[in-house]
């Protein structure tokens, strides 16, 4: 397969957007060029979808490109719900938390078949990131679930003025090793997909403990 | 600030580790216990260790014997020196001990002498209300994490009363000698004990059930994606189950139930049938 047979479809909010841009691929920026318009014209073999989309945007997006062209998908579903999407689409082979940086430089992957995994390893290098393989991409992933949490009650720290942010940073540090504080760990994600994903999980747990907190909600619609 | 006679109240594990430090870091250091073998083991156990670095190599024999001399043992039924600069308790986790020995310290110390305890659970104003108002703004939490001279942070913590420049002069003393200090209000499980809940409680919400394949791939993931030195479930069997879920109840408790900091049942089912980690040779993995 020639990286020009395979179309990406991106938002200008993803991490990755930039990097996937510059290669050489079928490129859609969502916003800005409609794939759908160009649908006779094109035969991709794969796609991939790197767009940060509420659920119900993302559905009806997956739900567009399966009617509309037949090749396999492969989407980011890094802050939503993708053990669901995996089921609702036969169509979409794998799951990928792309939008949630990594320390290691590693993005987990969830793949119907086993068969498919080169053909996603290969995109995310083009990114200079490797694969992490795990069963299933569950609610938010193990990884970006985990990291949201952590950051969403740092920043509730700061608003009950535990501490100063420096201070919180170093406390995990030196405290328990973590690679970097909670917020400096939140300023190398961005702040808007830690929220998403904490919006979903409250969406569809109705559980307390997902509940953004005001002050992360503030700074990521600032920063955005 | 100039701390040079420092009093440990309490030679378990974190008292012991916690006066190695300050010893290392050029402190005069009276040690007690209100049992006379278990200070005469930590006493022990801090010496060897000092013996144990130096054929390593990670001191000279010339600093291990200035660390000697700065460390004394003192007997239960003696009195600490009256005019130590800092005195840290690191007694039992029980409120109303600590309330009975902070009392009794207050009347023994000079005035000027620094009180601080090293609990991680409770409140330090429950402490602190409870002592003579001329003491309450020289009280502070110096939470040390175990092992206490190897582990860089120390939670400076700041009650109501605390005076806020001693506190921050507290910080720069740690910062100076080597430590990673972190200032902080009192709150429930202050920074750390805090901060980390969820690293423990929602691993348990994405395993759920007791699929030790899920919780290798959790840890693999958490270890592999996430730059975290160790995982969750091996975390929680390395400290104790039981004591991850004791700190897990006792956060969430403060938090008045908030959903938050809720345990888990996994955390509940291991505890009650004995599977406490590496300490029992079993927990979330097995260790046999």
């Amino acid at each position: 397969m020639t990286t020009s047979n395979i179309m990406v479809l991106a938002t200008n909010d993803h991490p990755l957007f930039e990097q996937l841009k510059a290669q050489d691929y079928l490129f859609f920026d969502l916003k800005t060029k409609d794939p759908f318009e160009e649908r006779k014209t094109l035969k991709p073999d794969v796609i991939f979808d790197f767009t940060l989309l509420d659920h119900d945007k993302k559905e009806k997006l997956l739900k567009n490109l399966s009617m509309q062209f037949e090749a396999p998908l492969v989407s980011d579903l890094s802050c939503l719900w993708g053990e669901y999407f995996m089921e609702k689409f036969p169509n979409l082979i794998g799951a990928m938390a792309a939008a949630i940086w990594s320390p290691q430089a590693k993005v987990e992957v969830c793949s119907k078949n086993e068969s498919d995994l080169p053909m996603v390893r290969d995109v995310l290098r083009s990114c200079n990131l490797e694969l992490h393989c795990v069963k299933s991409a569950g609610h938010g992933f193990i990884y970006p679930r985990t990291i949201s949490l952590l950051i969403n009650e740092a920043y509730l720290a700061v608003e009950d003025e535990l501490a100063t942010e420096t201070d919180l940073d170093t406390a995990m540090k030196y405290g328990v090793n973590y690679p970097l504080g909670l917020v400096e760990w939140s300023r190398k994600i961005g702040l808007k997909p830690v929220v998403s994903l904490l919006d979903d999980l409250f969406e569809k747990t109705k559980q307390n403990r997902y509940r953004a907190s005001v002050s992360l909600r503030k700074l990521a619609l600032l920063k955005s | 600030m100039n701390l040079n006679k420092i009093a440990v109240l309490g030679a378990g594990t974190m008292g012991a580790g916690i006066a190695q430090w300050f010893c290392q870091a050029g402190c005069k250091v009276e040690l007690q216990d209100a049992g006379l073998e278990q200070g005469q083991r930590a006493y022990q156990g801090i010496l060897n260790s000092w013996d144990k670095l130096l054929s390593k190599g990670k001191f000279t024999s010339e600093e291990v014997s200035a660390f000697k001399e700065n460390l004394s043992l003192v007997a239960p039924e003696e009195s600490l020196k009256k005019d130590t600069d800092l005195l840290i308790e690191a007694i039992i986790e029980n409120q109303q001990i600590k309330i009975d020995v902070f009392q009794k310290l207050c009347a023994h110390f000079n005035e000027s002498t620094l009180l601080a305890t090293n609990t991680s659970s409770i409140p330090l104003d429950a402490i602190a209300r409870e002592l003579p108002s001329s003491r309450q703004e020289q009280f502070f939490g110096l939470h040390f994490f175990n092992p206490a001279p190897i582990m860089k942070l120390v939670e400076v913590v700041c009650g109501h009363w605390s005076n806020k420049k001693t506190g921050q002069e507290l910080l720069n003393f740690f910062q100076e000698r080597g430590k990673k200090p972190a200032l902080c209000q009192d709150g429930p499980g202050f920074i750390v004990n805090r901060l980390a809940r969820n690293f423990y409680g929602e691993a348990l919400r994405l395993a759920n059930t007791e699929d030790k394949e899920k919780f290798q791939e959790i840890d693999t993931t958490l270890k592999e994606v996430g730059g975290f030195r160790m995982g969750p479930f091996e975390l929680m069997d390395l400290i104790g189950i039981d004591i991850n879920y004791s700190v897990s109840e006792s956060v969430w408790k403060s938090f008045y139930y908030d959903d938050r900091f809720a345990p888990h049942p996994l955390q509940r089912k291991m505890v009650t049938s004995g599977r406490l980690g590496k300490k029992t040779k079993g927990g979330f993995y097995d260790y046999e």
